[in-house]
C-alpha cells in the first residue's frame, strides 16, 4: 500500500476556486460557514487515512465505512468548536477513531483484523534477482505473521506508527490514550515482536 | 536511533494491503445538511424536495441523507439498507410509446451504434443474445446505456419490468454520480466474481434503484422495484444485469459480454 503523503490530496484534487486550489485553512473557514463543497474537499483529502484507521479499529470494511462516514459527519457538526489555530488532522482522526470504537462496540461482527501484504513487483522498486525477491517476500511474510499474532493493542500501535505512518500525537488521538502511553506501548510491542521473531534485543 | 526491526516494519508498511477506500466525500455529502446544527444554505430545500418527491410517490424509501450507504467495492455503486420498500407497479406499456421498455424510464431511445459512438466507453453486448431489441441512453446521470431484450426462451418476462432482460452500463470510475441501491433485510447480497472482477448478486426480495449526484441530490432510476440483479465491473465499465434470472443464468450472460 502506498504510504499516504502528508499535506497533499491523495484521492482527488481540491476543486479550484477562482483559479487556485484553496488551502486547508481556507477550506475549514468555508466549511464552518456551512459550505458543503469545501467540507467535501476536506473529506476527500483525509478519506484514505480516516478509512484505514476505522478499518484498523473495527476490523470490518462495512463497519469502517459507516464509522468513517459518521466520523466525518460528527466532525462537521463539531467544526464550529474546532480551534482554527490547531492542526486539523489529529482532531479529525480522534473523532473518526471514536466513531470507529463506537461502531465496534455496537457491531455484532467481530471480524478480527488480519493485515495482508501486497507482494507483486511494484513500480519504482529496484529490480531484484528472483532469489533476492523470494527471500525478501518470505521475510516480509514472516514479519507480518508475527505482527498478526500479537494482541490487538500491540498490533494497533505498530500499525499506527509503521503502517499508517502516524506521529505520536496522531497515534495517541487514534488509540484514545496519552502520548506517553503510545511510546511505552510501542516499546513493549516491539519487544514482544522481537521475541516472536526470535531476534536479539536491540538498543533503540 | 531506528532499529533494524523498525526499518523492516516501515518497509512492510509500504506493502500492507488495506481495502480500497470508499468514496467518502460522495457518501457523506448528501448527509451534511441533515447533520449540520446550523441552518444551512438552500441545499436542504433541494434535498428535501427530492426526498419529498420519493416519499410522495409512496415508495417508502427513507430520506437518502439518513440512509447509510455502503460501498460495495464496485466503482460507482453504493448500497443502502432500508427497513421496507413499498412495491410500486410499473406503468403499463402503452403502444403509443415506441420501443420495448419505453415505460421503464431508461432514458432516450437510441440505437446500439449511437450508444457506442456517444457513451465514451466500450458498450458491451452479450454475444449469444445478439443485438438488443431496444437501446436507451440516459445523460442526466452521466452517460448510462441500457440494453433491453424481449422475453424469449431462457429469458422469461420479469415480474418487475415485463421485459426479458435489462443490461445497464456506465463508466463507474469516472461517472460523477453513484448508482444507489436500497435493499431490505429480505434482499440477499452475495459477493461473486465475474471474470476475476468483483461483483454482487442481489437476490431475494426486490430492491430500489437510484442515482446519487455529486451535489447530493438523488434521482430515482425508475419508480419501479428491481428484481434479481447481478452488478459487477468489467474493466472501467460497471454493468448491471436484471431479469427473471437465476444467479447462474445471470453469470452466464455476464461471461458473454464483449
Amino acid at each position: 500500500m502506498e504510504p499516504i503523503p502528508r499535506g497533499r490530496c491523495t484521492t482527488g484534487e481540491i476543486a479550484p476556486v477562482e483559479g487556485r486550489p484553496l488551502n486547508e485553512a481556507e477550506l475549514i473557514s468555508r466549511a464552518r460557514r456551512g459550505d458543503e463543497e469545501a467540507y467535501a474537499a476536506l473529506v476527500t483529502h483525509h478519506s484514505d487515512l480516516a478509512f484505514r484507521i476505522a478499518y484498523l479499529l473495527t476490523g470490518s470494511t462495512t463497519d469502517a465505512e459507516e464509522a468513517a462516514q459518521d466520523g466525518f459527519l460528527a466532525a462537521y457538526r463539531a467544526l464550529p468548536r474546532f480551534r482554527s489555530d490547531a492542526p486539523l488532522r489529529p482532531w479529525l482522526l480522534r473523532i473518526v477513531a471514536n466513531s470507529a470504537r463506537n461502531h465496534r462496540r455496537a457491531s455484532r461482527r467481530r471480524a478480527d483484523l488480519e493485515l495482508r501484504v501486497i507482494d507483486q513487483f511494484r513500480r519504482g522498486d529496484a529490480a531484484p534477482s528472483p532469489e533476492a525477491a523470494v527471500e525478501a517476500a518470505e521475510e516480509r511474510a514472516a514479519l507480518l505473521r508475527a505482527v498478526n499474532s500479537l494482541d490487538e493493542s500491540d498490533r494497533r500501535v505498530i500499525a499506527c506508527r509503521f503502517f499508517l505512518d502516524l506521529d505520536v500525537t496522531e497515534s495517541a488521538a487514534v488509540m484514545g490514550c496519552a502520548e506517553g502511553t503510545v511510546k511505552s506501548r510501542l516499546s513493549r510491542a516491539l519487544g514482544r515482536l522481537r521475541d516472536r521473531m526470535a531476534l536479539p534485543a536491540e538498543a533503540t | 536511533m531506528t532499529s533494524r526491526l523498525e526499518e523492516q516494519l516501515t518497509a512492510l508498511g509500504h506493502r500492507v494491503e488495506f481495502p480500497p477506500t470508499p468514496p467518502l466525500a460522495l457518501l457523506v455529502r448528501p448527509r451534511l445538511a441533515a447533520s449540520a446544527a446550523r441552518p444551512s444554505s438552500r441545499r436542504p430545500a433541494l434535498i428535501l424536495a427530492a426526498v419529498a418527491g420519493i416519499l410522495a410517490l409512496g415508495l417508502g424509501v427513507p430520506p437518502v441523507r439518513t440512509a447509510i450507504a455502503h460501498w460495495l467495492g464496485i466503482q460507482g455503486v453504493v448500497i443502502s439498507p432500508v427497513p421496507t420498500l413499498t412495491p410500486q407497479p410499473v406503468p403499463r406499456h402503452t403502444p403509443s410509446l415506441p420501443g420495448l421498455g419505453a415505460n421503464l424510464g431508461l432514458g432516450r431511445l437510441s440505437t446500439i451504434e449511437t450508444a457506442r459512438r456517444t457513451a465514451g466507453f466500450q458498450v458491451l453486448v452479450p454475444q449469444q443474445l445478439g443485438s438488443p431489441d431496444a437501446v436507451y441512453i440516459r445523460s442526466d446521470v452521466g452517460p448510462v446505456v441500457t440494453l433491453v431484450y424481449a422475453p424469449r426462451v431462457g429469458l422469461p418476462p420479469s415480474g418487475q419490468t415485463g421485459v426479458g432482460l435489462l443490461i445497464t452500463e456506465f463508466r463507474g470510475a469516472t461517472n460523477p454520480m453513484l448508482m444507489q441501491k436500497f435493499v431490505t433485510p429480505e434482499t440477499t447480497v452475495t459477493p461473486v466474481t465475474v471474470d476475476g472482477g468483483p461483483g454482487f448478486w442481489l437476490g431475494g426480495a426486490p430492491h430500489q434503484l437510484g442515482y446519487l449526484l455529486p451535489d447530493g441530490s438523488f434521482v430515482p432510476d425508475t419508480l419501479r422495484l428491481a428484481g434479481p440483479t447481478l452488478v459487477f465491473e468489467r474493466g472501467d465499465v460497471t454493468v448491471r444485469i436484471e431479469g427473471n434470472l437465476t444467479e447462474t443464468a445471470a453469470l452466464a450472460i455476464a461471461q458473454q459480454l464483449s
